[in-house]
């Protein structure tokens, strides 16, 4: 059982952050090449977050060629002129530092958490890897074996691990958030290596980027650093967004998927707007209504009373230029998708035709309060904070103001959202039944 | 001269810009500044609970975790009892109704896990007080009901009907057993029948028997002074009566005689799961556990440790391979773990293996050694950033009766690990000849190269022994497919339709028989004979005689004398028209039904399994040599009467050819478990045959 939560949590991008009584004070700046960079001083531990963000994911990918942005995450700890094949993850870790990086549909995150006393080898790396990563065949070969392990673990050997790329797929045809971050295999096999040094010049570049740098520094140090390393790596062309255009869909899709699972799952997604739509705040809450703790309505009524689920969930995914409103849930013995659809459907129908309680309300904002206190527990947390703030709402200040957003919302706001975007004609319906159910 | 001003500013200015800074010079660390570990207040209440405090104010935010210090509870045939006991701990109270509790922690936006030794409750600083006492009245007077006792029992259920498929949980049960055996707390496996043998009184019994404060730790974390943690522990968890708790003894498993591969078969696998380890003795405390963690590091730790490099960087079988140790007061275990595609699996665990060989017997070198150490300082420094982490070394402090200051040395501990340290740590924990190699994967496509790293056996998720699984078909493999196949390769139909006679002698040994059983059999359409002969002192006594002159026929011999009836009949005419029974197979009108069921691995051969149904609707299994095509054993269920169903086969060892048609020569004959070995000595095919054989 937690097992599947895990998988069912690892498919499931995090919202953003905000805090309210926390004061997180930072700094900012744009070099003259257009990187913008952020900082926050913290002494209380002797350890820095260096971090960039690029402000590419899959949706900038050509739709030939997805996967790209997700496996340049790989291919850009290679190395660079100056740092050897391998060598990146190596000289973070043997001089006690922690590295990783991570790709969503619309920018790709590295960061390093470093003894602050190494803050210097963690600015010249990345500095390195904007400058002029190694983009050759050895570390293109290599990393195509390893993404496609990756997408074997994470993908085709957990049971329901595909319902993401499903519904995105389902939910946005001919939008840019039709295909996931992994993207297809064929597509990186068939690229050639020019292709991938394109995409960096294009999209690795420093008006493309932002630094954000957390921990126990000195500020004043800190820009004389940035300034050494960074200042020289020229700027590129902008970068321009996709703009497809949104086609608004006519009817209900559903589909059936056979997958390597035991026990039934429903997924249903409804489309939603752009991450910083008012409206996405009253869906945020919404689900947590729906299905966040034991008293929410969706757990109590499906996991606890009628045990019809073992296991349900509603989250708003919620990206850039759109999103996703997802309802899911995992059978219980005995149990049917269509058990689960006529809870779901029941509750929906609940919250548009009723307002939801004060007491929902307030239990509601809370639990947000309390989930954006503990994002910035850590540094690495304050600084992707900082730098996702920045580049999706121009305004960083949000980690310490955005829960005055949810705040806004209303009784009233939930019960239209639900009424607007949690319809029939609007939803991608995904059934997973077990293989041995396919030929009955 | 102004020229030359300008070219040499314009020089000054390039340097300036883009000369400055020679990026091939790695930049050197400013100067350390080693991290501190938070101070914390420990106290006792009266009832014996021992109270921790970190104080911790950077964010308005409390936990309280309180901790059972209890030896390992052993389930035996109710394993699941304590995940139950531990998720029903949070479901009310003799107060509180479980809706009642759940909304009052849901509405401070609070969380409160339990399990069956430790309660977890986390809320923001202004609701630390209401936490507290949720948190005491949840340990002190759980209401533990049969309606919520059975909800969580369906739904433990479910999980396991979901773990049944889910490739690490299989490899977690079948490593757990095997490293510790099922007998032991570690490696017990929960199953449908283990689950349903649990009572709801098992669950309040274990409660009663453990929940008391005297062998309880409560940590208070955050934004709390120590003061008020203390006034509030007293408050809440003062009334709560002391009390003695078992003290089960366990045996420290036994070492298998052998490296040992535990299989189990996942047929939808494209990846395989190993894990390759051994029990350790290795206690919380233990003096070279620094030189084992700087082992560990190196070899396994992440991703500049050789596992990740050898298996992700050079080879790509993999998107990870790690290592990883445990310290336990009863027993430890060391493995290395990956994920790796099928067909690399066995070059994986030989890569894996190298490793753990060059670990063992090659010094590791300054800079990894060097590398290791500051990673895990690293490590450690930004464990502590994390409040929790202070409480957690107070508690292992109290609990494994560790040196007051141990984490405060545990860096200068670190560093004085030397290479000779990590090569003896390699070799006293790492037991080449007795680990225990698990792997969930696609046996059709990886496990027949297994066999080479030890002793091979077949799990089920249950870590119970299993069958060698059955295999799919292969594309384009049918039914029909099979027995032409299998006709092509004894000599081709157009042979077999120009038979008209067979001749055959052989002899079978009988067990209990005084000596060989000699038999013949003369096929000569419509006419068929067979008698079975003994020698006994130079007489030839006839055991069985059967002859038939394409209408009737009679049956002699020491247990039965008589004409035969219509089943036998149809026996033999059916053998007198098809001496080579398969042909039959294939002829509609025949009334036989085959039907191609799937692959299977027989002695390390692939074989097709032919379920094939007669006339009579008798259903007989025949194994197909997919390699040879021949018929490698066949078998089937007969009604033993009272003795129940008997099952009789035949396995084909050898085949000969004669007069360019191959028959087998050398067989098996078993019936219940009893074996018959049988050969063929001569066989003639349309040879000249005298009516007066028949007789």
């Amino acid at each position: 059982m937690r097992k599947l939560s895990l998988v069912l949590l690892t498919s499931v991008i995090g919202f953003g952050t905000f805090a309210q009584k926390t004061n997180i004070e930072f700094t900012e700046f744009d070099l003259d090449n257009g990187l913008h960079v952020i900082l926050h001083k913290d002494n209380s531990t002797p350890i820095v977050a260096v971090s960039v963000l690029y402000h590419v994911g899959s949706k900038n990918e050509d739709l030939r060629r997805t996967g790209f942005a997700h496996f340049f995450e790989h291919l850009l700890f290679e190395g660079s002129e100056n740092i050897g094949r391998g060598e990146y993850m190596e000289l973070v870790q043997s001089n006690g530092g922690a590295l990783n990086a991570n790709t969503t549909q619309d920018r790709t995150f590295y960061y390093e958490i470093l003894p602050s006393n190494q803050l210097e080898l963690g600015l010249w790396m990345e500095s390195e890897r904007m400058l002029h990563a190694k983009i050759d065949n050895d570390g293109v070969n290599t990393q195509r074996e390893v993404v496609k392990e990756e997408k074997r673990m994470r993908v085709d050997n957990q049971p329901y691990a595909t319902f993401i790329p499903n519904m995105f797929k389902y939910s946005f045809p001919n939008y840019h958030y039709a295909w996931s971050p992994i993207g297809s295999m064929e597509d990186l096999n068939a690229a050639e290596l020019s292709e991938f040094i394109a995409f960096y010049k294009k999209f690795y570049i420093p008006n493309n980027a932002t630094l954000s740098i957390a921990g126990d520094i000195d500020i004043k140090e800190t820009k004389a650093l940035i300034k050494k390393y960074f200042s020289d790596i020229p700027r590129g062309t902008e970068v321009v967004q996709p703009q497809d255009v949104l086609e608004a869909p006519s009817e209900e899709i559903r589909k059936t998927v056979y997958d390597n699972i035991q026990l039934p799952g429903l997924f249903i997604g409804y489309r939603m707007p752009k991450q910083d739509d008012p409206d996405a705040y009253a869906l945020s809450i919404l689900s947590t209504v729906l299905s966040d703790g034991p008293s929410s309505r969706i757990y109590k009524r499906m996991v606890d009373q009628e045990q019809v689920a073992l296991q349900a969930a509603s989250f708003a995914y919620s990206l850039e230029d759109a999103g996703l409103f997802i309802n899911l849930a995992i059978a219980n013995m005995g149990k049917t998708p269509a058990d689960i659809e006529t809870i779901f459907d029941d509750e929906v129908a609940k919250v548009q035709n009723e307002l939801i309680s004060e007491k929902e309300m307030q239990t509601a904002l809370n639990k947000v309060e309390n989930q954006f206190i503990n994002s910035n527990g850590s540094m690495a947390g304050v600084a992707e904070s900082l730098a996702n703030y920045h580049v999706y709402y121009k305004d960083a200040d949000l980690i310490n103001n955005e829960i005055e957003r949810y705040r806004k919302v209303t009784r009233e706001d939930v019960q239209r959202v639900a009424q607007k975007y949690l319809t029939k004609n609007n939803r991608v319906v995904l059934e997973y039944l077990p293989k041995s159910a396919e030929n009955q | 001269m102004k020229k030359y001003t300008f070219l040499l500013l314009m020089a000054l200015v390039s340097t300036f810009a883009f000369g400055q800074l020679d990026r091939s010079v790695r930049p050197e660390p400013g100067s350390a500044r080693n991290p501190e570990i938070a101070e914390y207040k420990e106290y006792t209440l009266d009832n014996g609970l021992r109270v921790f405090v970190v104080e911790n104010d950077k964010l308005p935010r409390v936990s309280m975790s309180l901790i059972i210090n209890k030896e390992p509870v052993l389930e035996g045939d109710k394993a699941g009892m304590l995940q139950i006991a531990g998720d029903l701990l949070s479901k009310g109270t003799i107060n509180t109704t479980k809706d009642d509790l759940n909304e009052k922690i849901d509405f401070m936006g609070a969380r409160l896990s339990t399990s069956s030794s430790s309660i977890f409750a986390s809320s923001l600083a202004n609701y630390t007080e209401e936490m507290m006492e949720i948190m005491a009245e949840v340990a002190m007077m759980p209401n533990m009901t049969q309606e919520e006792f059975d909800k969580i029992k369906t739904q433990l259920l479910s999980g396991l009907e979901t773990q049944k498929d889910e490739p690490n949980s299989m490899a977690s049960n079948v490593m757990g057993a095997m490293l510790y055996g099922k007998d032991h707390p570690y490696g017990e496996v929960l199953t449908v029948e283990t689950v349903n043998n649990i009572t709801l009184d098992d669950c309040k019994k274990y409660y009663a028997d453990y929940f008391k404060p005297n062998h309880a730790y409560l940590a208070i974390v955050g934004d709390i002074s120590p003061r008020k943690a203390k006034k509030y522990a007293k408050k809440y968890f003062g009334d709560w009566a002391m009390g003695d708790i078992p003290t089960p003894v366990y045996q420290t498993p036994a070492k298998p005689a052998n490296t040992q591969v535990a299989f189990v078969n996942r047929d939808a696998n494209v990846q395989s799961v190993v894990r390759i380890g051994n029990a350790i003795d290795l206690k919380p405390g233990a003096d070279d556990i620094a030189a084992l963690s700087v082992m560990n590091q190196i070899l396994g730790g992440g991703s500049m440790a050789r596992l990740f490099k050898n298996l992700r960087e050079d080879k790509a079988y993999t998107y990870g391979s790690y290592s990883s140790y445990s310290s336990d007061p009863l027993v430890g275990s060391f493995m290395a773990t990956a994920e790796v595609r099928n067909e690399v699996t066995d070059s994986a665990i030989t890569q894996i293996l190298y490793e753990f060989d060059r670990i063992r017997t090659e010094k590791v070198s300054a800079e990894e050694l060097r590398a290791a150490k500051n990673y895990l300082a690293g490590s450690f420094g930004r464990s502590l950033e994390s409040p929790q982490t202070v409480s957690r070394f107070a508690l292992n402090i109290a609990r494994y009766k560790l040196p007051k200051d141990y984490y405060n040395n545990y860096l200068s501990r670190l560093e004085a690990v030397t290479i000779e340290d990590v090569m003896a740590a390699a070799n006293k924990y790492i037991d080449m000849d007795h680990l225990i190699i698990t792997v969930v994967g696609k046996a059709s496509e990886v496990a027949a190269p297994l066999k080479q790293f030890g002793d091979f056996q077949y799990y089920d998720y249950k870590a119970d022994k299993a069958d060698e699984p059955s295999l799919p078909l292969p594309e384009g493999v049918t039914a029909e497919s099979i027995v032409m196949d299998y006709l092509a390769a004894i000599g081709g139909v157009e042979k077999i339709n120009k038979i008209k006679s067979i001749s055959k002698t052989g002899q079978m040994n009988a067990p209990g028989a005084p000596a060989p059983l000699v038999f013949m059999e003369v096929i000569k359409s419509p006419k068929y004979i067979m008698e079975v002969t003994m020698e006994m002192g130079g007489n030839k006594m006839s055991i069985q005689k059967e002859v038939f002159d394409g209408k009737t026929g009679k049956i002699s011999g020491m247990q039965q004398n008589g004409d035969m009836d219509a089943a036998k009949i149809a026996e033999v005419t059916e053998k007198v028209n098809n001496p080579i029974s398969e042909m039959a197979y294939l002829n509609p009108e025949s009334g036989y039904k085959i039907v191609a069921k799937n692959a299977k691995n027989m002695e390390g051969k692939l074989a097709y399994v032919l379920e094939v149904t007669d006339p009579n609707g008798e259903v007989t299994t025949e194994y197909y040599s997919a390699d040879t095509h021949l018929k490698l054993a066949q078998e089937s269920t007969q009604d033993g009467g009272e003795n129940g169903p008997m099952v009789i086969s035949m396995k084909y060892i050898e085949y000969k050819e004669f007069d360019g048609i191959k028959f087998p020569t050398q067989m098996v004959q078993s019936v219940s478990g009893q074996s018959i070995p049988m050969q063929i000595n001569s066989v003639e095919v349309n040879g000249k045959v005298n009516n007066s054989v028949f007789k």
